[in-house]
């Protein structure tokens, strides 16, 4: 462990990112400090300003603080993505281990399980699952775990079964490892890395679900604020007030890139034969010259 | 030294033991059939023989990897052969195998300290503090620094790997101790180290060896004992010192296709015949070896020809010897 922890201080591009996305998640949790206004507090004298000493960001159309929303906004939709994600990479990850690790009729069933609920279409799936079961913050992280854990689980299957032929397996079990501990201990440490890079690209997915399920009212209610809603409310006044999509939007885009990016250098730390050479870094410098 | 051990009982055996695998499309190869192999304790035993004639098939039944077909294997006076779960993970604090590769052997995520330390805790022997500890006079036994504890698998060259997993065998302190082509995969100048280490280990841990090869000086160096092997079958058994009275006719092909540094004459005319052993061997009736043997007589279609001892510590497969 501490060898991962001397090579992550050492990184500048990951502690950069990992700094970056704990500002971000903090943000959401910090919001009744942070936030200048109420979030929901109506301000009928001000509607749709773009700009005020007590409004940095303006109002909306019904004149509700727009950066208070944006910060309490995280905490919808960054809580719903890291539940659901958590859920359903959880899910994946088990099924996947035991299709791939147990073989046989384990894995033929959990495979064709799998394909059947690939076959149906998602969004579909999950609009007709919050319809049934009535839109609340609980059914929504539910219906997306639901139909989301299918990638977990087809990589994780895939990556079992190629790993668990593996030497190394076979010296575990000489090492006296219960199966539990081969698959603890040297299968899963050796699937995470893969998974990492599939975990932070679905954050980015899952949040533009999300806003599209907001979009139908499926998601948040309001006037809870949720980015995805701020974005489709803000999509009528496009032309008038066009900061009411652009700021979400901006807002939505940053998260994903920075997680993204941070899952990208977590997985090369998690590498050991990855080790940055400097000629990367020359290379780079020699390009910024160039261009 | 056989009049010595014979009167012992023996610390492994294999009776009868054959392994049939059976490929994609229901063809059956025996990869092993009918291996009758007796090993002493404290002896060292070499099993030769050329690919795929099913050397790793033993060691890989004998540790339990893969379970026989057929027959049965005694370690210590009892038969491991259908050992299951709890049993099974027992077996290896009495015996334990050195892989081939030593890249492969290792989880990339896994520090060299960690390593050493898996078998002791798993097998219930220490706890992980303690097994850090040990791991320390483990990686001195092996002739290797401390500050390697920390180190990750791949910071680490073939030969200080080889060494570590000798160590982490080692560790639980097994009766037997199988290599599987231990040295195979290493430089010639790491091999010898690593040759020397062993046999050093084998003394001072009084431990009793099957080593796995097809480097017939390698297996000279560290067998009192040498099992031939061809197509899944024991076709001689000789003691690594009579090598040149070896009798069985594929044991005498397998001397003759020896390079020699010493011997010149070997490059100007190198005799080259084919040595591959045929596809079906495995599944003619009687001796495998008849369709490539010089000698072959009429009754070697018929039956298969079972060891015959022709002096002590000597048998052979063959009814023309």
């Amino acid at each position: 462990m501490s060898y991962y922890v001397k090579k992550a201080l050492r990184d500048p591009q990951f502690m950069l990112f990992f700094c970056l996305a704990v500002i971000l998640i903090l943000i959401p949790i910090l919001a009744p400090w942070l936030a200048p206004n109420d979030p929901i507090e109506n301000d009928y004298a001000n509607l749709m300003i773009a700009h005020s000493d007590k409004y940095p960001l303006g109002t909306d159309q019904i004149g509700r603080c727009f950066l208070s929303r944006l910060i309490y906004g995280g905490r919808t939709s960054m809580l719903i993505v890291f539940i659901v994600i958590a859920i359903s990479a959880s899910i994946g990850i088990l099924l996947g281990v035991l299709a791939g690790y147990l073989g046989g009729k384990t894995d033929t069933f959990i495979t064709r399980f799998t394909d059947i609920v690939i076959a149906v279409p998602q969004t579909v799936f999950v609009i007709a699952l919050v319809s049934v079961m009535g839109p609340s913050l609980r059914n929504t992280i539910l219906a997306m775990s639901l139909v989301s854990w299918t990638e977990y689980c087809r990589v994780t299957r895939a990556l079992v079964l190629s790993l668990k032929q593996n030497t190394y397996v076979e010296e575990g079990r000489m090492a006296g490892m219960r199966e539990m501990r081969l698959v603890s201990r040297l299968i899963l440490p050796n699937v995470f890395p893969h998974l990492l890079v599939l975990i932070t690209q679905d954050i980015g997915a899952k949040l533009l679900t999300l806003s599209g399920l907001s979009l139908l009212g499926l998601a948040s209610q309001p006037p809870t604020p949720e980015w995805g809603y701020m974005l489709s409310e803000g999509r009528q006044f496009m032309q008038s007030a066009p900061r009411l999509i652009f700021l979400p939007g901006m807002t939505i885009v940053l998260n994903v890139i920075i997680f993204n990016l941070l899952g990208d250098s977590l997985r090369d730390i998690l590498d050991p034969r990855f080790i940055k050479k400097k000629t990367h870094r020359r290379q780079l410098k020699q390009w910024l010259e160039n261009t | 030294m056989e009049q010595m051990t014979d009167n012992r009982q023996p610390i492994l055996e294999l009776r009868h033991i054959s392994k049939t695998f059976r490929t994609d499309d229901g063809r059956e190869v025996r990869a092993v059939r009918d291996a009758n192999l007796a090993v002493y304790p404290g002896e060292s035993v070499a099993l030769v023989g050329e690919s795929g004639c099913g050397k790793s098939t033993v060691a890989r039944m004998v540790t339990r990897l893969i379970s026989p077909t057929e027959g049965e294997i005694i370690l210590c006076g009892r038969d491991i052969s259908k050992l299951e779960g709890k049993g099974l993970r027992d077996l290896y604090r009495d015996i334990q195998m050195v892989f081939q590769d030593p890249y492969s052997v290792f989880s990339p995520r896994m520090s060299v300290g960690t390593f050493l330390g898996e078998g002791l805790v798993h097998h219930g022997i220490m706890n992980r503090a303690q097994a850090t500890e040990e791991a320390k006079t483990l990686l001195a036994l092996v002739e290797l620094p401390t500050e390697l504890m920390d180190r990750m698998p791949h910071q680490l060259s073939g030969g200080q790997l080889q060494r570590v997993v000798v160590a982490r065998a080692v560790s639980i302190r097994p009766k037997v101790l199988l290599l599987d082509e231990a040295t195979s995969a290493l430089d010639v100048s790491v091999q010898k180290q690593v040759l020397a280490l062993l046999m050093r280990l084998r003394k001072e841990l009084e431990l009793t060896f099957v080593f796995i090869g097809h480097d017939l000086a390698v297996v000279r160096a560290i067998a009192d004992r040498i099992a031939v092997m061809y197509a899944g079958m024991i076709v001689e058994e000789l003691g690594s010192e009579d090598l040149t009275k070896a009798r069985h006719p594929y044991t005498q092909r397998l001397l003759e296709s020896v390079f020699s540094v010493h011997d010149r004459t070997n490059q100007k005319v190198i005799r080259v015949e084919d040595m591959s052993m045929a596809v079906n061997a495995n599944a003619l009736p009687g001796c495998p070896f008849r369709p490539r043997c010089p000698r072959a007589m009429d009754e070697c279609g018929t039956a298969c020809p079972a060891l015959r001892e022709l002096e002590p510590g000597h048998r052979a497969a063959c009814p023309a010897v």
